[in-house]
This record gives C-alpha cells, sequence and structure tokens, in this order.
C-alpha cells in the first residue's frame, strides 16, 4: 500500500532503473484518466481502449527519455493526446496543420480562476458543445477544464508557448459561448 | 430501466477490457515482448540539436559575412540608393542557393529543439529572430577577419574547393545585369565614355553613355573618377538608372581634346 504513496516520478524513477513491474502502478492510476480523456477525442471505447494500451506500450518503450525532475502527468498525456488526435485525425481524414500563427509570438495572458460554479457552467457548456469546436480549441478546453491541468502543464502537453495556450482557452471559451448562443443552450 | 441496464453493463465490460489490457501490457514486459528504449537513444536527439546549431551558426557567420564582403567587394550595396530598379537587381542578384540551405538548418534545428522544453515554449518568431540577430553579429566579426581575402586569394589559384566558384566574381559585378565597375575617361554634353575595370566577357572594354543620360551624368561625374554603374540598353544605347562615384583621382585629370560632337564617341557597347 505504502508504494501507492509515492509520487509519480518516484514510481517512474524506479521502473527507469528495472523495476519493471512498478509500471503496473503507472497503469493503475492512469488508465481511467486517459481513458476519459480519450472519450473526449473518440465515442468508441474498444477503441478507446486500445489506444489507452497502446499509449502504456508507448510509455514504456520510451520511459528513460522522461526526467523524473519534470511532471509525469503531462509527459504521459502528451503521448496518449498524440495517440487520440492521431486517431481523430486518420478518422477525420483532417488535413495536417503545419504550422500555427498562435505560436509564432508571446501573448500576454494571465492564468484566470474561476469559481466553482463557472467551473460547472463551463463544464456543461463543454459537454454540449466541444463537438462543434476546432480541434486546437476542444483540446486546451479538455485538458484545461476536464483534466484541471495548469497553463504551464498544457504548455507541456500540446508542445507550445504558454502564452499559446492562453490564448487558445480564451478564443476557445469565446467560440463555445458561440456555439451555446446559436444552439439557445 | 433496460437502458440503465444496459450502460452499467457496458461500463462493467470497459472496466473488464481495461484490466485485462493491463496484465496484457504487464506480461508483454515480463516475457521481454515490451522493451525499454535505452537512455543513450534519446541523447541521440540532443547530440543532434547540438551538432545541428554548431553547423546552423558555423554556416551563418559565413552567409552572412560574405554577404557583406560580396557586397562591399563587387559594390552591389550602391544598388540600395538605385530606387526599385537597383532594389530588384539586388534581389535577382541575391545568393539564393545559399539562402536556402540557411532556411533548411533553421528548420531543422527549430524541429529539433521541439523535443526539448525550452524550443516549444519559446514564441517561434523570438527564437528565428534570435538565431538570425546572433549569426549576423557572428557573421561582422566573421567579415572584419581576413577570412574572405585569404579564401578569394585560395580561390584565385585553384585551392579552394567546393566554396571557390562563390569568390569566381566576387569583385567584378554582374555585367550580364547590366552592372559595371570602372574610370571615366571622356565626358561631352552628349557622351561619357567609362573605362570598365576587368572587362573579361564584354567584347569592347569601353560603356558609352548618350543623349539625355550623358547630359545629366556629365554634371556629376569628372575625368578620371571611379564609378559604378547600373543600366540598361535599349536600341543599342546604354542607358543608366543609377551611378556612384566609387573614387576621384588625387590630382584631376586634363579633360581630353575630343570636341562636343556626339559622332566622335559614336563606338556602342557590345555585351
Amino acid at each position: 500500500m505504502g508504494e501507492h504513496l509515492e509520487t509519480d516520478e518516484a514510481v517512474v524513477l524506479d521502473v527507469q532503473q528495472g523495476n519493471a513491474e512498478k509500471f503496473g502502478i503507472v497503469m493503475e492510476r492512469y488508465q481511467a484518466k486517459l481513458f476519459r480523456y480519450g472519450r473526449k477525442f473518440l465515442s468508441d471505447p474498444e477503441n478507446i481502449s486500445d489506444l489507452v494500451q497502446d499509449v502504456f506500450i508507448k510509455s514504456y518503450q520510451a520511459i528513460q527519455s522522461f526526467d523524473t525532475s519534470q511532471k509525469f502527468s503531462s509527459w504521459i498525456y502528451r503521448i496518449a493526446h498524440n495517440s487520440f488526435v492521431n486517431e481523430l485525425k486518420r478518422k477525420q481524414k483532417a488535413p495536417l496543420r503545419i504550422f500555427d500563427f498562435d505560436t509564432l509570438l508571446n501573448h500576454p495572458v494571465y492564468e484566470e480562476e474561476h469559481s466553482s460554479e463557472e467551473q460547472v457552467a463551463i463544464k456543461n457548456m463543454i459537454d454540449i458543445g466541444l463537438n462543434k469546436l476546432d480541434p486546437k480549441y476542444k483540446e486546451v478546453l479538455i485538458l484545461h477544464f476536464i483534466e484541471d491541468l495548469a497553463y504551464k502543464d498544457i504548455s507541456d502537453v500540446l508542445r507550445v508557448p504558454t502564452s499559446t495556450v492562453g490564448v487558445r482557452i480564451k478564443r476557445a471559451k469565446e467560440a463555445l459561448k458561440k456555439v451555446c448562443d446559436i444552439t439557445n443552450i | 430501466m433496460n437502458h440503465i441496464n444496459n450502460f452499467t453493463k457496458e461500463n462493467q465490460n470497459t472496466e473488464q477490457k481495461a484490466k485485462e489490457h493491463m496484465l496484457q501490457v504487464l506480461d508483454q514486459i515480463k516475457k521481454g515482448k515490451v522493451t525499454m528504449t535505452p537512455r543513450f537513444y534519446f541523447t541521440l536527439r540532443f547530440t543532434a540539436l547540438i551538432a545541428v546549431s554548431v553547423l546552423l551558426f558555423i554556416f551563418s557567420s559565413f552567409f552572412f559575412s560574405f554577404l557583406f564582403f560580396a557586397l562591399q567587394a563587387s559594390g552591389y550595396y550602391f544598388l540600395f540608393g538605385f530606387g526599385l530598379k537597383g532594389f530588384t537587381t539586388l534581389i535577382i542578384l541575391f545568393p539564393w542557393s545559399l539562402f536556402l540551405i540557411q532556411v533548411l538548418l533553421l528548420a531543422l534545428i527549430e524541429w529539433l529543439l521541439k523535443g526539448f522544453s525550452f524550443g516549444y515554449k519559446t514564441p517561434l518568431a523570438y527564437l528565428i529572430l534570435g538565431i538570425v540577430g546572433i549569426s549576423m553579429l557572428l557573421g561582422l566579426v566573421v567579415y572584419l577577419t581576413p577570412l574572405h581575402d585569404d579564401f578569394e586569394s585560395e580561390a584565385k589559384h585553384n585551392n579552394l574547393p567546393v566554396l571557390g566558384g562563390l569568390y569566381d566574381h566576387v569583385r567584378r559585378p554582374s555585367h550580364d545585369h547590366g552592372i559595371y565597375n570602372g574610370t571615366v575617361i571622356a565626358i561631352s554634353t552628349s557622351s561619357i565614355m567609362v573605362k570598365i575595370d576587368d572587362a573579361g566577357d564584354v567584347a569592347t572594354d569601353t560603356l558609352v553613355v548618350m543623349d539625355s543620360a550623358a547630359l545629366q551624368l556629365s554634371k556629376q561625374v569628372s575625368l578620371g573618377q571611379g564609378v559604378f554603374i547600373a543600366g540598361e540598353i535599349d536600341h543599342e544605347k546604354f542607358i543608366p538608372y543609377g551611378i556612384h562615384i566609387t573614387f576621384t583621382p588625387a590630382t584631376p585629370t586634363q579633360r581630353p581634346e575630343f570636341g562636343s560632337s556626339s559622332e566622335e564617341f559614336s563606338a556602342q557597347p557590345t555585351y
């Protein structure tokens, strides 16, 4: 039981040093979270389950590249994010996004604090209007409001500047509000 | 009620499947079917980043220093002052192949940097401006050294492989684009004669500016002066769109006794 109180990073350090069985703890901790994250991108539970298994395999294979001074959750979410987005693109046959102008310059940004009522309202709006949003807005909303990741951690997951995350969240909220207004929600 | 039962059943199935998947992964790890990629493989990316960075800065400092050197040696920087035509010619004469290599190296370094938090946390424009700024400074430092003079000298003796071609005509502006370095050898109200330095590929070594252009230029230049001149050929006449005096001799040269009629300067340039 004691080992379950270890931080993710400590557990991963053990795995890196050869204690492969401890990877089971990592999987237990992230199975449900990643599955829930996958549901926001894909609808077929079987497919999500297969992808989550694939994420664990990829994570184990690349575990030596993880820097234990960083946050493990951002690292594994990054792998999961890529898997889900790639699957989504494959299914939608979406064009490849080569360059994003949001990442070009620094944007002044501050992390907004939301009251619990606001959080609930935004989560409800996300549940209803999410599928009508551009994927780049969709992903930041999920990571921030559903997965509770801070801007800095989202920046690590998406590999974009923190200021870009701020700008996208601001625009995503505006887009979501517009969708909800149009559909009278 | 049935709907709720189905939903609960689906959830139980999913949970069961997730557990099976976790056990499968652990089993594959135990059996050695899934293995960790060794750490050195990941450090290779970092090594590649360092190597490409070094290569980029070496190449960039060469690229910018060569630009400064070539602009100064050929006199092309005078084209900046020759209006739109001069600027267009400068764009045409730009070493685009070197620029393309520079852009490819920048794209490669940007891609490699994406794997590191420093790379993706810094906005792209700042990253590129930073690299280009540092490269220009390095280029300026290299330009102030005798490196390019030495390279040019080696190239003249065919001792500079690969880069030798860059220095072939670095001191002679492109005659194909109507740009010449020369010395004013005769002036009249209707024509001006310029003796072309290093005539090389032109049949005559004298350039003749006639008619109104000559009249205008005759007020600007005097005999013996070195000039950088750019123009176009129209009906076998050289029509300059820009001239810059590159040097004035210490002792002014006497105006030659050519008379004032244009017939005396009837020789047409052949290109």
